[in-house]
């Protein structure tokens, strides 16, 4: 597939050579300049945005003398004005979070008070990094200043990579303590009376990345910090809290409900930005017939060759581990095929040794590598120093991540340029017809919701086993009364007098894992050779559809059979096999409407908002051959139901409407599906969520039946055993909706604000599906359909725009419109 | 609307939590609390009352509970909620095929750590074994039982003080800190890594100071491990004292199993378990004297001095 572009390779070798070595460095903006000239029928945007110049502010009145020292030491003798707003802030003692782009100088923000705090004795800091490796970093940093002024400030890390005897020198000695929030949950606040002298004297509470905790991970994180503060007031603190995000809708409100507590915000970067450039790039169309666009792959990497080839350091970041080593091979294949010089590109990736990882960034920021394959693991903070030209192979999915990886590029002085390379998944496609959705929208809102009632009931547990709860206490805001009582009555808690103790023999904290809201993880064991070796893990809710026996399980693109799947003991067992085919669990819903919180007309129809409780049930899977997709046999599975009560958004339209819009409840129900892909891509794109975190459903919402495609493509309404379903009956009803829900048991929060977001959805759900150049349905646009039969009235996708026009406002005044 | 209880139940059937069955569904009257089915149970009017009797129940058969546990064992209540249960072996006496008593200098040698074993009076020695509500550690872990023993004049004295209220806590620590800063060593076995440590945090969360400072503190664990173990399979106490004392126990109530009961006897008032666990926690004391006799007895001298050479 490399040559698929037809021609591309020559242009981009032509690009590359006719400069590349050359002793002029030649920038960003020249290769900009030529891929504009040589692709513009690629090129589907650009934007600019123009420099910035530095706002700087001088030290502050109060800098102790030594940390100013250090500061010019280190080249430092102005700050930037965000560094001394922030300072201003934590002086004034509010909390305080700094929104600011990569590479401004954030760390100074936090570094500044709380080392001005240590050298005068008034006390230590905690900070909290999502990784361990941002942890190392962040010492590392410290103890750079603390060399160049002598400041003798001890910073240490204390995550599950600390040897045992050095853990007590780090709770004793500690001046700032640099962990992570699940460090901080298992480890710290379980046993915080070993920690007394270090609770005691906490000012300053320090979480960056703040942007990372949101969803499960960040409600989990809210609680954690209830727990901390509650720790902290027990030996007599109350820290103040310094909080950096990247840019993301709203920053201020995530800290607020992250801490509970109100929280200024610092957002104006004064550092300094050179010029960017950003293309979104679509890939050539090689078969027009079949809509087929080149891979973005293929681009990426050409693209990125042709960046090097100018002598230009640059990072492309890719969606998966093994796009990663691809891209790295191909790389490899052009600047490393010369065993004696040094390597040119690397590759990088979560997983390394600490080792590994530390030469890699250090061989980066000392400029030694030309060129860096990532994952997202470079996404955040680590320091590999500013480079040129960014490449993003393929949209990473929200645009807060798009903005965060472009930033990786970024020169003072020279212009940045970023290349969104769109690969054929329906997002990328949709950002490639209407690249302001990218460009001109502001990035994501990153929600919690700390007070979910599983989560919050796994924290009260960790709380309660910290310290006795006395009777009235709240949790965060929250009462906890009767959750007090529910777990005196699981003999977990004993009621004495106005306090509630612990009794358990456990350690609740061991229970919780902040980034997944249940335990249960199943792993997959290989049994080929008689031994047992753990070869992954699988999420409880994937686990049905995917770890069923007789499932082939992929590993890296190896098959594995399982042989058996010990549900209660979460264990699946796989035996290596050799396999033309592949398995796709057969799946049967069943959503029943509980409690419509909220609704509201749309178009000939409504959208709700509410309660609803989901079966799931995997009945069987089909076997599928490779390359043919004949369907090769059928299994029986028996395994539980997965069942939940969640939060959803629906959207219905009216018997009458369908009765006059359709020829057949069939025809209706292949638009519902159509428009149900279609409108939950875009509800994924216009929250924060991610596709898997809202699941989606086409039925009656009272659970008799869903609509699903049978292996011909054909559309039809089971109920939850399997057995059709007869919709056409016309004595019945016929009232099909659109369910997308939160797919976490109890929800998320995903639900009210994409109720709020309803309209917007369904907008831009129909103009999707209407600008689809495609002639009858594909996946970047009403997902994988079959080619229609002769014959037929209309085509899925032309039902599914019925649907989404039928729902549309336009729609209410006028009787619909009878496609065909 | 469902009740919490229902609600969380149910998220947590879906979200793949595997709960243990709530304790104690046994006594009939919990299952009260938790209605069947929340939306076939209206808010009831009786519910309170039938809380109230529960409550009346409960606070019954732990007075019952507590009497039969005083009759028992002997206990003698010597702060709110804070019972003492004190008894003497009279020197010299058997414990397994070794006897304590006869020869023992009044002056022994403690093996401190490798290659220290001062020797110091055998009436200053504390030693020391806790039972607790659970054995994983941390804040939430709490110390019910202080087990002490001393040598005093001609007897070993074993005091154990059973705290059956948290408020009793207070008595309990109380009584450690003077007898920890009468004596001159603490010996135990894995007192440095369990009792201790726990001791500490239950001083931290009352705000007390701990009084263990830099006494010194022979944990037989580590010497056993040094000085005694020949082929053994593990250095646990149990095995020590079989393989070393040639002690086994009858009817012993596992370590393992202490949480548990003391739980049944803390929310049920279920005293029968409670003898036993006084029991166990008197062995363990007999034990640890007997094993400082055994490193200190003729017979023992080659591998203890061997050892440390």
């Amino acid at each position: 597939m490399e040559h698929s572009g037809g021609g591309g390779a020559d242009l981009f070798s032509d690009l590359g050579d006719a400069e590349g070595f050359s002793l002029r460095p030649s920038d960003a903006d020249a290769l900009a300049d030529a891929f504009l000239r040589r692709y513009a029928d690629r090129i589907v945007a650009e934007r600019i945005t123009p420099a910035r110049p530095a706002r700087h502010a001088e030290f502050p009145a109060g800098l102790d003398p030594c940390l100013a020292g250090a500061l010019r030491e280190r080249g430092i003798s102005r700050l930037y004005s965000h560094q001394a707003e922030c300072w201003d802030h934590v002086a004034a003692g509010r909390h305080v979070v700094v929104v600011t782009p990569t590479a401004s100088g954030k760390t100074l923000c936090y570094n500044l008070p709380v080392i001005q705090s240590v050298l005068a004795g008034q006390g230590k800091a905690l900070y909290l990094f999502p990784t361990k490796a941002l942890a190392q970093d962040q010492v590392a940093e410290i103890l750079e200043l603390n060399a160049a002024g002598q400041l003798g400030i001890r910073a240490m890390t204390f995550d599950g990579d600390t040897p045992g005897d050095a853990r007590r020198a780090v709770r004793t000695h500690g001046d700032i303590v640099v962990s992570n929030p699940d460090m901080l949950h298992q480890g710290i606040l379980p046993h915080h009376t070993k920690w007394a002298q270090f609770f005691e004297s906490l000012r300053y509470v320090v979480v960056d990345e703040l942007h990372t905790y949101r969803g499960v991970f960040g409600s989990h994180v809210a609680n954690v910090m209830r727990r901390l503060k509650r720790i902290a007031a027990f030996h007599g603190s109350h820290p103040q809290f310094i909080l950096c995000s990247a840019t993301i809708a709203n920053p201020r409100e995530l800290a607020e409900r992250i801490l509970g507590e109100t929280v200024a915000e610092v957002s104006e970067s004064g550092a300094p930005q050179g010029r960017r450039r950003l293309l979104v790039w679509n890939p050539p169309v090689v078969n027009a017939d079949l809509g087929l666009r080149a891979s973005a792959r293929s681009q990426s990497t050409r693209i990125a060759r042709a960046s090097v080839k100018r002598g230009l350091e640059t990072i492309v970041f890719a969606n998966s581990r093994l796009e990663v080593e691809v891209i790295t091979k191909y790389l490899k294949d052009t600047f490393d095929n010369d065993p004696r010089k040094p390597a040119r590109v690397a590759s990088y990736r979560g997983g390394y040794l600490p080792t590994e990882r530390r030469d890699k960034e250090r061989k980066l920021r000392a400029g030694r590598i030309d060129c860096v394959v990532s994952t997202s693991a470079l996404e955040l903070g680590v320091d590999i120093g500013t480079l040129d030209v960014c490449v993003l192979n393929g949209y990473p999915g929200t645009i807060a991540a798009t903005q965060q990886r472009i930033g990786r590029a970024g020169r003072r002085q020279r212009t940045a340029l970023g290349v969104l390379v769109c690969t054929s998944d329906l997002l990328d496609q949709y950002l490639a017809r209407h690249p302001e959705a990218l460009l001109d929208a502001s990035p994501e809102h990153a929600r919690i919701d700390p007070d979910q009632l599983l989560i919050l009931m796994d924290h009260i547990r960790c709380a309660a086993f910290e310290l006795p709860f006395e009777e009235g206490e709240t949790f965060g805001s929250v009462p906890i009364g009767e959750a007090l009582e529910y777990l005196g009555g699981q003999g977990v808690l004993h009621r004495e007098g106005p306090r509630w103790h612990w009794i358990a023999d456990s350690y609740p904290a061991n229970a919780v894992g902040l980034r997944s809201i249940a335990e249960g993880n199943f792993l997959v064991v290989d049994i080929t050779d008689g031994a047992k070796n753990i070869i992954a893990e699988v999420d409880y809710s994937a686990a049905a559809v995917t770890l069923y026996e007789g499932a082939i399980h992929l590993i890296q693109a190896s098959p594995w059979q399982v042989e058996k799947l010990d549900w209660v003991g979460r264990k699946a067992y796989v035996r290596k096999v050799t396999a033309d085919y592949y398995t796709d669990a057969i799946d049967y819903t069943k959503l029943k409407v509980l409690d419509e919180f909220e609704t509201s007309g749309s178009g000939q129809g409504h959208c709700g908002q509410g309660e609803v409780h989901v079966v799931r049930r995997v009945a069987g899977y089909k076997k599928i051959r490779y390359y043919t997709h004949e369907n090769v046999g059928y299994g029986n599975v028996n395994l539980p139901d997965l069942e939940m009560h969640t939060t959803a958004v629906w959207w219905t339209l009216t018997p009458e409407a369908i009765a006059t819009a359709f020829t057949s409840r069939f025809e209706a129900l292949d638009g519902f599906l159509g428009a149900a892909y279609a409108l939950h891509h875009m509800a994924a794109l216009l929250s924060l969520a991610e596709l898997r975190d809202i699941g989606r459903s086409v039925g009656d919402g009272e659970a008799q039946w869903s609509a699903t495609l049978d292996a011909n493509g054909r559309v039809s309404a089971r109920t939850l055993d399997g057995r059709p379903f007869e919709v056409d009956g016309a004595h019945q009803p016929f009232r099909p909706a659109v369910h997308l829900y939160d797919n976490y048991p109890g929800g998320i929060g995903i639900s009210a604000p994409l109720y709020e977001l309803r309209d917007q959805v369904h907008a831009r759900a129909h103009e999707l599906v209407s600008h689809c150049p495609c002639p009858s349905g594909c996946p970047a646009c009403i997902g994988p359909v079959l080619p229609p039969e002769p014959g037929v009235q209309r085509t899925a996708k032309a039902a599914a725009l019925a649907v989404l026009a039928l729902l549309g406002a336009d729609a209410q005044s006028q009787s619909a419109p009878r496609v065909h | 609307m469902a009740s919490l209880g229902e609600r969380l139940a149910r998220l947590a059937r879906q979200a793949g939590v595997r709960t243990a069955p709530p304790v104690g569904l046994e006594d009939a009257e919990v299952g009260v609390a938790m209605p069947e089915s929340a939306s076939d149970v209206p808010a009831s009017p009786t519910l309170a009352e039938r809380l109230d009797r529960m409550t009346r129940a409960r606070e019954s058969s732990r007075r019952k509970g507590l009497a039969e546990m005083v009759e028992a064992t002997g206990a003698v209540l010597v702060a709110d909620g804070l019972y003492v249960v004190e008894s003497r072996e009279p020197l010299p006496f058997r414990h397994g095929r070794v006897t304590i008593g006869p020869g023992l200098a009044s002056r022994v040698s403690v093996p401190l750590r490798r290659g220290v074993s001062p020797l110091l009076s055998l009436d200053s020695l504390l030693f020391l074994d806790t039972e607790t509500s659970g054995l994983a550690g941390g804040t939430g872990t709490f110390v019910f039982l202080l087990g002490l023993a001393r040598y005093e004049g001609a007897a070993l004295v074993v005091r154990q003080y059973f705290a059956t209220q948290f408020a009793a806590e207070q008595g309990l620590l109380d009584a450690l800190q003077s007898a920890v800063s009468a004596c001159d060593c603490m010996v135990s076995f894995n007192g440095k890594s369990f009792d201790v440590p726990l001791l500490k945090t239950r001083y931290g969360l009352r705000g007390l100071a701990e009084p263990f400072g830099d006494k010194p503190h022979c944990d037989l664990l580590h010497a056993a491990r040094r000085l005694l173990v020949d082929g053994w399979p593990d250095c646990r106490l149990r095995t020590t004292e079989s393989r070393a004392l040639g002690f086994d126990r009858v009817d012993d109530l596992p370590g393992s199993e202490v949480p548990a009961a003391w739980q049944r006897w803390l929310t049920h008032g279920d005293a029968r378990a409670v003898p036993r666990i006084l029991l166990h926690n008197r062995e363990d004391l007999v034990s640890l004297a007997a094993i400082v006799g055994l490193l200190n007895s003729c017979e023992a001298r080659a591998p203890l001095f061997g050892g440390m050479a």
